[in-house]
């Protein structure tokens, strides 16, 4: 490839002529060899709506961060049990929660900070679930099925819907 | 799929009407247009480089903030490029955060965050299997080639409507003449790319 050979000047004068039959077939293969190799995944969709359709009013949501499999796990673990962890940060409260799967069911472990009167609650697409933290900030939810789940944030102190902090879906 | 279609059907000018109806109470609008501009702000977060997770977190990030805070956009002719700035402002963030969040989530729960090692927000990229033929192959490569904001335009206008190019690549920060729809120096950069490949032969 011969960069220089194309100077400003040039590209410039190209850039500026109308758009012709070789761009626009340029653009459709484009098109095809993303959809090709970068398709946009089928429920996307889907779980964006899923995600929006909360009953409650929020304040914030949380930035997540996806720790490295396995990097914070236990060595020696068995191979049955697959942990990530996963951390959520906002304005009002970080959490983090680690998701693991022992046997039969998916399990939740979280820990929010700064600890206080927190409910936690816990949707899915047929379930949902609540829970208080305890007096360090952590809090569980056990045999979960796989799937897609949210966590929204309700401190208990504050009754006005200006507190509650939501996450974007993960996976069970 | 990118010929001149009539004002008033172009993507875009969808989008600002959907938009409307759900500012106007009709929430199923949202969703509709859930479905209208995922797959752009799909494009913008690939070619910033995300991976696919990451874009999937980005994309719903920005939707759920959307939810919220409707009110702030005012005009509505122009929630596509709200939705297509947050998104690409959002991809820059992701991709910078990712150890300050790390550090501040280690400080937090007491983590030595050095445990939580650092995230690779690049992409492998697709399998060898994923091309259909080595033209495929050959034209990625060039796309990939192309700077990090004009690989987003080049991906997110090759699915959009003639008319809209401008208001696109100004929505992703490349604004191009405002004199009918022109390349752009973009697109140009690409033919420029192709041209200098020996093996590339413009099929017509």
């Amino acid at each position: 490839m011969n960069d220089d050979h194309g100077a400003d000047g040039a590209l410039d004068e190209a850039a500026a002529r109308p758009l012709d039959t070789t761009d626009e077939a340029l653009l459709r293969e484009v098109a095809q060899l993303l959809v090709d190799v970068d398709p946009v995944p089928e429920d996307l969709v889907q779980r964006i709506q899923f995600s929006l359709a909360l009953d409650e009013m929020y304040a914030e949501v949380a930035a997540i961060t996806r720790m490295p499999l396995d990097a914070m796990a236990v060595r020696g673990e068995t191979t049955e049990t697959r942990t990530e962890t996963l951390t959520f940060s906002a304005q009002r409260l970080s959490a983090m929660v680690t998701v693991s799967r022992v046997g039969e069911g998916v399990r939740i472990d979280g820990w929010v900070a700064p600890a206080g009167a927190i409910v936690v609650r816990l949707r899915m697409q047929d379930d949902q679930q609540e829970t208080e933290v305890d007096e360090s900030g952590r809090f569980v939810f056990t045999g979960l099925a796989e799937g897609f789940a949210q966590l929204s944030f309700h401190p208990q102190d504050e009754q006005d819907a200006d507190a509650v902090v939501v996450t974007p879906l993960f996976q069970l | 799929m990118i010929e001149a279609r009539r004002s008033g059907e172009t993507l875009v000018l969808r989008a600002g009407e959907t938009f409307g109806r759900f500012q106007e109470g009709d929430r199923s609008a949202f969703d509709e247009l859930v479905e209208m501009l995922t797959p752009l702000m799909w494009r913008t977060c690939r070619g910033a480089g995300l991976d696919p997770v990451t874009t999937e977190d980005v994309v719903q990030t920005v939707w759920m903030s959307l939810l919220r805070s409707a009110d702030s956009v005012r005009d509505k002719h122009t929630i596509v490029k709200w939705v297509l700035t947050s998104s690409r402002r959002e991809a820059w963030r992701v991709s910078r955060r990712g150890r300050d969040d790390r550090d501040r989530s280690g400080a937090v729960f007491g983590v030595d965050s050095e445990e939580l090692m650092a995230i690779p927000a690049n992409d492998d990229g697709p399998e060898e299997t994923a091309f259909r033929d080595d033209r495929q192959r050959r034209l990625w490569d060039h796309v990939k080639g192309l700077p990090e904001r004009c690989r987003q335009l080049v991906s997110v206008i090759a699915f959009a409507d003639k008319p809209d190019y401008a208001h696109l690549a100004e929505s992703l920060g490349m604004p191009v003449g405002s004199i009918g729809p022109t390349r752009g120096r973009c697109l140009a950069k690409l033919r420029d790319l192709l041209a200098g490949d020996p093996h590339w032969e413009e099929e017509l």
